[in-house]
C-alpha cells in the first residue's frame, strides 16, 4: 500500500497542501461566487417566469380588449342600421300617408264637383221641365184656342211630361 | 536517431516534480498548477461579481454558464441540493480549471533545467496540471468521501449508517460488512485514480503526439496540426472528467442522504465505478 503511494509520490504534506488549497478556494468561491450567482440565477428565473406570466396576461387582456372593441363596433353598426331602417320606414309611412290623404282629398273634390254637376243638371232639368210645361200649355192653349190655366189641366200636362220623361232620357 | 533523445522527448514524469522546499514542505510543480487554477478561478469570480447585472453580458454569461449548467444538474439530484451544491460546484470548477491549465501553452514545456545524479539533463516543468498529480486527486476524493460519509451519518444517524454498512439481513453482516466497507473505500480509489489516470494519460498523449511529429524534419509540418487535434480532444476530456468527478460525488452524497428511502443498492455504484478503467462518458456518470 505504502509502495503504491510512494510510486505516485503521495506525500502527506503535499496532500494536505492540496486539500487546504481546495478548501480555501471553496470557501472563497462559495462566499463570493456561488452564493451571488445562484441567488442571481434564482432571481433571474423568477423574473423570467414572472415576465412570461405578465406577457401572457397582457396577451389575454389585449385579446379581451379586441373582443370588446369588436363587440362595440358591431353594436354601433347594428344601431346605425336600425336607425337607418327606422328612418326609411318613417319616410315611407309619411309618403304613404301624404299620398292617401292627397288621394282622399282629390276624391272628395271630384265627388263634390260631380254632385254639384248633378245638382246643376237636376236644377236645369227642373227649370227646363217647367218651361216646357209652360210652353206646352201655351202651345196647347193656342192649339185649342182656349185658356188652359185651371189646375186640372195643368196637372194633366205635368202627368204627361212625367210619362214622357223616361223616353226622353235615353235620347238626352 | 539515438534512443536517448527519443526518450527525453517523451519524458512525462508520473509524479509531480519538486521545485523547491519551504521548510518541511516540498513545493512541486503540480502545486503551482493548483495555485494557478485557484487564482484563475478567483479572478473569474471577481470578474463575474464585480459588475454583475441581472441581464448578463456575453462575458458574464459565458463565465456563469458552467455554474448554471452544473447547478441545473445538481438541483435535480435531491431536495436538499442547496446544502452540498457549493462543494460539487467547487469540485467541478477546480478540476475543470486544473485540467485546462494543462492545455495552456508553456505549461509542461517551460521549466528549470535539472541535471540528475546520472548526469541526464531534463527540464522540470514549472507548472503541471494539478489533476495529473495523485496528491491533488486523492485530496479531492478524500474530501468527497468524508463528505458523503458525513451526510450519510447526518441523514441516518451514526447507528443508521452503521446498519447500512452491515447490510439488510443481519446474519449476512459478516459477509456484507467487509464488502460495503470496501465499496465505500473503493470510491476513494476510483474517484482519485480515474481523474489522475485520465489527465496524466492526456498529458502523455499530448507529449507523445508532439514528440512523434517533431521527431523527424520530414513530418514537422504535422506538428502544427496533429497536437492541435489532441488538444481539442483533451479540452473535451478535461470537461468530461470534471463533470464525472463532480457528478459522482453528487450522486454519492445524494444517495447517502436518501439512503433510508432506497437503501441497499448503492454498493453497486462503488463496484461499477471501480470497473471504469478509462474515460467514462457523462452518460455513465448520469447512470451511476
Amino acid at each position: 500500500m505504502l509502495e503504491f503511494f510512494n510510486a505516485f509520490q503521495v506525500d502527506l504534506l503535499r496532500l494536505v497542501f492540496q486539500v487546504v488549497n481546495f478548501l480555501v478556494l471553496l470557501y472563497l468561491l462559495n462566499r463570493f461566487l456561488f452564493k451571488p450567482v445562484l441567488g442571481r440565477l434564482d432571481e433571474r428565473s423568477t423574473k423570467i417566469s414572472k415576465g412570461l406570466e405578465d406577457a401572457e396576461t397582457a396577451a389575454r387582456d389585449r385579446e379581451l380588449a379586441r373582443a370588446e372593441r369588436e363587440a362595440a363596433v358591431a353594436e354601433a353598426r347594428k344601431e346605425a342600421n336600425e336607425m337607418i331602417s327606422r328612418a326609411n320606414k318613417i319616410a315611407t309611412d309619411t309618403r304613404n300617408e301624404i299620398l292617401t290623404e292627397a288621394r282622399a282629398e282629390a276624391e272628395k273634390v271630384s265627388t263634390r264637383a260631380r254632385e254639384e254637376i248633378v245638382g246643376e243638371k237636376d236644377k236645369a232639368m227642373a227649370e227646363i221641365r217647367g218651361q216646357v210645361a209652360e210652353l206646352a200649355l201655351a202651345a196647347a192653349g193656342k192649339l185649342v184656342r182656349r185658356e188652359m190655366d185651371d189646375p186640372t189641366q195643368r196637372r194633366l200636362v205635368e202627368e204627361f211630361l212625367a210619362e214622357v220623361k223616361p223616353s226622353t232620357k235615353p235620347s238626352s | 536517431m539515438p534512443e536517448e533523445e527519443g526518450e527525453s522527448l517523451i519524458h512525462v514524469a508520473i509524479e509531480a516534480e519538486p521545485l523547491f522546499d519551504i521548510g518541511p514542505l516540498t513545493f512541486t510543480n503540480s502545486m503551482v498548477g493548483a495555485l494557478l487554477a485557484s487564482v484563475l478561478l478567483l479572478l473569474a469570480a471577481w470578474y463575474i461579481t464585480r459588475r454583475s447585472s441581472l441581464i448578463p453580458g456575453r462575458m458574464q454569461g459565458a463565465l456563469e454558464m458552467p455554474i448554471e449548467l452544473m447547478a441545473g444538474i445538481i438541483s435535480t439530484s435531491s431536495s436538499r441540493w442547496r446544502s452540498y451544491a457549493a462543494l460539487i460546484l467547487g469540485f467541478f470548477l477546480i478540476i475543470l480549471t486544473a485540467n485546462w491549465v494543462g492545455l495552456l501553452p508553456g505549461v509542461g514545456t517551460i521549466g528549470i533545467t535539472h541535471i540528475d545524479d546520472a548526469g541526464h539533463e531534463a527540464v522540470i516543468p514549472l507548472i503541471r496540471p494539478a489533476s495529473a498529480d495523485l496528491n491533488f486527486t486523492l485530496g479531492l476524493a478524500l474530501i468527497a468521501v468524508i463528505m458523503f460519509v458525513y451526510w450519510g451519518i447526518r441523514a441516518n444517524g451514526g447507528w443508521g449508517y452503521l446498519k447500512e454498512l452491515l447490510g439488510q439481513p443481519i446474519y449476512m453482516a459478516p459477509l456484507m460488512f467487509p464488502i460495503n466497507l470496501i465499496s465505500e473505500f473503493s470510491r476513494l480509489i476510483s474517484l482519485s485514480m480515474r481523474l489522475f489516470g485520465n489527465v496524466f494519460a492526456g498529458e502523455v498523449l499530448l507529449a507523445t503526439m508532439l514528440a512523434l511529429t517533431t521527431a523527424v524534419v520530414f513530418v514537422l509540418p504535422l506538428a502544427f496540426f496533429v497536437p492541435a487535434i489532441f488538444l481539442g480532444l483533451e479540452l473535451l476530456f478535461g470537461l468530461v472528467q470534471a463533470m464525472v468527478f463532480a457528478l459522482l460525488a453528487m450522486t454519492y452524497i445524494s444517495t447517502a442522504i436518501a439512503e433510508h428511502h432506497s437503501g441497499g443498492h448503492d454498493d453497486n455504484h462503488g463496484e461499477g465505478d471501480a470497473a471504469h478503467a478509462d474515460h467514462p462518458t457523462a452518460a455513465d456518470a448520469a447512470t451511476a
